[in-house]
């Protein structure tokens, strides 16, 4: 029970940690992405103009995800004196290679300390002492020697494993990653689950695991777009008016990218949409990854068409996913429930 | 009397989960004649934010959250109802009756 409890507080300050994180990855990532397309290849080495610069802008910003989320675990676990610490230890951790697994570990481990550490009793004479000197001195030093020192070079070792790993992937593995990211970024939706997907697929994209981070960016769009569709071919007989209406947004949010989109059919009926859309956007990122294609942005589904490596075939595998996820919740609406709007109140 | 309650409610990414939380908490609550004030700690950070006084007098304090709550606290010595935003987000009913049971 206690051990379940700590998992779920540890889950919690993850989650926190993301939270902060995403904002950074959009950014820096949209900024690369931009800088790649209109660049090409010749940006990563030179400044000397403005798609050089936008590379090192978004760069500069992807190479700070340890820091980032390492501060900000730490500042969940063991609020304000957590956050510069981590910051100093995250920071070397991306210098050592460690990536998104180093900053993670470096986050847990100044927050528990620095928490530990908040807790040791001090004559209230002292006590400015300790919050301004002691802790930050301590957990800096500490937990930066253990980087350096112990855990450092496993983990780096771990990531660079995990890279090649990501980068080398091909036939039925490829299909097994994007199938089982596809289905993890549907779940729930914009939810904790989908953040770990997101997280890994990122991680990937920095270190060029662009077979993940396709995978990963393509389901961003798929649940909402095939609730649209859905609502597009059932028509009032399956569909309230309401949902109708949130078909349509959900088309836009689709296209922008924002899973989000598909939370209000979710509600209304659970049952049926959920493994729906995690079928769908499954299959199609299953379908992508057996086709080979890639895309190289951090743009999702249907914004990164014009970026993949085949335009023709992703957007075929993202109307596949679209269209079975359509297909089987109105399939399993049709025969399994018969009046749409019977339900509609409770919600 | 009828029951005043506060409540956080913050996802991961801040901008849907968080806010369809809050919405489903007011309206649960209204339907049970309970006043309600909703803190939404989201992708703009801290939004209608609950003073000491609305904190101190609130009979319930629900946080439904998946990350954890800041400046917590303020919180400090209140009995705290605990539950992830898509629990709300699908029953909000359930959470406004489970936060307002554990106090009774």
């Amino acid at each position: 029970m206690n051990l379940k409890k700590f998992g779920k507080e540890l889950a919690n300050h993850f989650q926190t940690g993301v939270s902060y994180m995403i904002p950074l990855v959009t950014a820096a990532g949209l900024l690369t992405s931009i800088a790649v397309i209109f660049g090409g290849q010749n940006v990563w080495n030179e400044t000397s103009d403005i798609w050089g610069n936008l590379r090192l802008l978004g760069q500069t910003g992807l190479g700070f995800i340890p820091p980032i989320i390492a501060a900000y675990i730490s500042f969940s676990i063991a609020d304000r004196p957590g956050l510069a610490p981590a910051f100093i230890v995250g920071l070397v951790a991306a210098q050592m290679g460690t990536g998104f697994l180093g900053g993670m570990l470096v986050g847990i481990l100044v927050g528990y300390l620095v928490q530990w550490l908040k807790k040791i009793p001090m004559p209230a004479n002292l006590m400015s002492v300790k919050s301004l000197i002691i802790i930050p001195f301590l957990a800096t030093l500490i937990v930066g020697l253990i980087l350096i020192y112990i855990v450092g070079d496993p983990i780096k070792a771990m990531t660079v494993g995990l890279t090649a790993w990501l980068k080398g992937m091909s036939g039925g593995n490829a299909v097994l990653v994007a199938a089982i990211l596809g289905a993890m970024m549907a779940v729930d939706m914009g939810g904790p689950i989908n953040k770990i997907a997101y997280a890994f697929g990122m991680a990937a994209f920095t270190s060029g695991g662009y077979q993940a981070s396709t995978a990963m960016l393509m389901a961003i769009g798929i649940p909402p777009l095939g609730m649209f569709v859905a609502t597009l071919l059932g028509g009032k007989r399956l569909y309230s008016s309401a949902e109708i209406e949130s078909g349509r947004s959900a088309l836009v949010m689709g296209i922008v990218g924002i899973t989000e989109g598909t939370i209000p059919f979710a509600v209304a009926d659970p049952v049926r949409v959920i493994p729906s859309i995690i079928v769908g956007t499954s299959v199609g990122c299953a379908v992508n990854a057996f086709f080979g294609t890639v895309q190289k942005t951090a743009l999702s589904t249907v914004m990164a068409i014009p970026f993949s490596s085949n335009a023709i075939l992703y957007t075929i595998a993202i109307l596949i996913g679209v269209l079975v996820e359509a297909l089987l919740v109105n399939f399993l609406k049709r025969f399994t429930r018969h009046d749409a709007n019977a339900e509609g109140e409770e919600g | 009397m009828t029951k005043k309650i506060v409540a956080v409610t913050a996802c991961i990414a801040g901008i849907a989960h968080t806010y369809m939380a809050a919405e489903n908490l007011k309206k649960y609550a209204k339907k049970e004649g309970y006043s309600i004030k909703v803190e939404t700690q989201g992708a703009m950070g801290l939004e209608n934010r609950l003073s000491q006084s609305d904190i101190d007098d609130a009979d319930v304090v629900i946080f439904a959250v998946d990350t954890t709550v800041q400046e917590a606290d303020r919180f400090e010595g209140k009995k705290v109802y605990k539950v992830g935003t898509s629990a709300v987000v699908k029953d909000g009913k359930a959470a406004i009756d489970n936060a307002v049971a554990q106090v009774e």
